[in-house]
């Protein structure tokens, strides 16, 4: 059974379509990103699994339960955390600890002391005193020691100095990551992303543009320097499976989705058969962000001008 | 800390890059064997990657005879085992041919490349037999 399973969901705030038929499923354990372009949707789809927003239409469910109908004992197993989190000021971090424990059954008083000493939070401070990098640390820990079996988090990472950025995906890993908790987390930073989520969905303009694993991500996604003989030769057509086309120059540089077993090189040998040197590596999940929402961005303006 | 050093870079998988370094530096003997190995967890928390990524590096490892497993001690670097005769034929033919290939086409000599590998191998492995590089000689 899925952690995370949503079929066809579509929100509006009035007119304006926020989730377009959205499907997404998540398994247990994974560590999943959620990346996407300002809005884009990815806060709406968080505040939709946490139960906080009810979508009209389509079906979304997060651990075997429908969200329209989630009870006191699925919110005590699942955590979410909004991006730029209030935490009440007034309150030492102690006295928030002793406030949230008793509404989780499952509440970790020792994980608790680990993540504080690990995020170097003192527990007698009141939350106001705290930079606001001691304060995500603090809603962190908050979510994590009760030991949820889904985490939700809304750009944990917004305006965090390196050395707090380390701490908290750190924290995550060693909480989340090893205890195979299922955490799903939507972020800007890209390049941080890519090293410690397993998974991971893009989403442009309300729709999922990509779910995959890393992995399977790396496997597939090919960016391809092409060094052309002369620079007056023409780009007739482009391939299918060519995301992103730049040409700069005799230098074309391609974004490949390529999925068939036949080797990509000797393709594109043949496509150029005059080229004098072709390179091809493993695409980050930047640059396939990038091509994808472009790509996103060119199929609505195309759209627009046939709607003319 | 780690034993070993990797700067990860992205665009490279993870896995593949992590089990290169370690790979170097038991080959390199900056592990030597019998000495331990980090756990899936010291792996994820120094490097700050999924610990579903350190648990392939350990056992892409394992399988390659460089780590064992000891239940309950953990994990150490083996004695060193020689290659089959069959992986020894296999970088010599092909990833040999490769980098001759690759100097050719980049217009290197011969013995440029010779000394270069020879140069590479007393950095790594300290000075086993000793060839001088173009760049010494100036």
């Amino acid at each position: 059974m899925s952690v995370i399973d949503v079929n066809g969901l579509t929100y509006r705030y009035g007119t304006t379509v926020a989730l377009q038929g959205v499907d997404l499923r998540i398994e247990a354990g994974e560590l999943h990103a959620l990346v996407g372009p300002n809005g884009s949707g990815k806060t709406t789809l968080l505040q939709i699994l946490a139960g906080l927003r009810r979508a009209r239409t389509g079906r979304a469910s997060v651990l075997g339960r429908d969200v329209s109908s989630l009870g006191v004992a699925d919110r005590q197993r699942l955590t979410y955390v909004a991006e730029g989190q209030r935490l009440p000021g007034w309150m030492r971090l102690e006295q928030l600890e002793a406030y949230l424990a008793p509404l989780y059954p499952t509440w970790d008083h020792a994980l608790a002391r680990d993540l504080r000493s690990r995020f170097d939070l003192d527990p007698r401070r009141t939350l106001q005193a705290m930079s606001r990098g001691q304060q995500m640390k603090a809603a962190l820990l908050c979510a994590l020691a009760p030991r949820p079996r889904l985490v939700l988090m809304d750009e944990p990472f917004t305006g965090m100095d390196a050395a707090v950025k380390d701490d908290l995906v750190r924290g995550l890993l060693d909480s989340a990551g090893t205890e195979g908790w299922t955490v799903l987390l939507c972020s800007h930073d890209i390049g941080e992303l890519e090293m410690f989520t397993d998974h991971v969905s893009v989403l442009v303009d309300g729709r999922i543009a990509l779910s995959t694993s890393m992995d399977a991500m790396r496997e597939r996604f090919k960016r391809v320097e092409v060094l052309l003989a002369g620079s007056e030769r023409r780009l007739e057509e482009r391939d299918a499976d060519w995301i992103s086309v730049e040409r700069g120059g005799p230098l074309l540089t391609l974004l490949v989705s390529h999925h068939d077993g036949f080797p990509l090189e000797v393709g594109l040998r043949g496509r150029f058969p005059d080229a004098v040197r072709i390179d091809v590596r493993d695409a980050t999940l930047r640059e396939v962000f990038i091509a994808l929402t472009r790509r996103g961005r060119s199929a609505a303006s195309r759209s627009v001008e046939m709607a003319r | 800390m780690l034993p070993f050093a990797v700067a990860l870079t992205p665009g490279l998988s993870p896995y593949r890059q992590v089990a290169y370094a370690a790979t170097r530096a038991i080959v390199a003997g900056e592990l030597p064997a019998g000495s331990t190995f980090p756990s899936v967890r010291e792996l994820s928390q120094a490097l700050k990657i999924n610990p579903n990524t350190a648990q392939k590096v350990i056992s892409e490892l394992v399988r390659d005879g460089l780590l064992e497993v000891h239940p309950g001690i953990g994990t150490k670097v083996t004695a060193r085992r020689r290659a089959t005769a069959r992986e020894r034929k296999a970088l010599l033919s092909h990833e040999v041919e490769q980098l001759i290939v690759e100097a050719k086409r980049l217009g290197l000599e011969r013995d440029e490349v010779i000394n270069a590998v020879g140069a590479r191998w007393s950095e790594l492995f300290g000075d086993e037999k000793r060839i001088s590089t173009q760049d010494e000689r100036r």
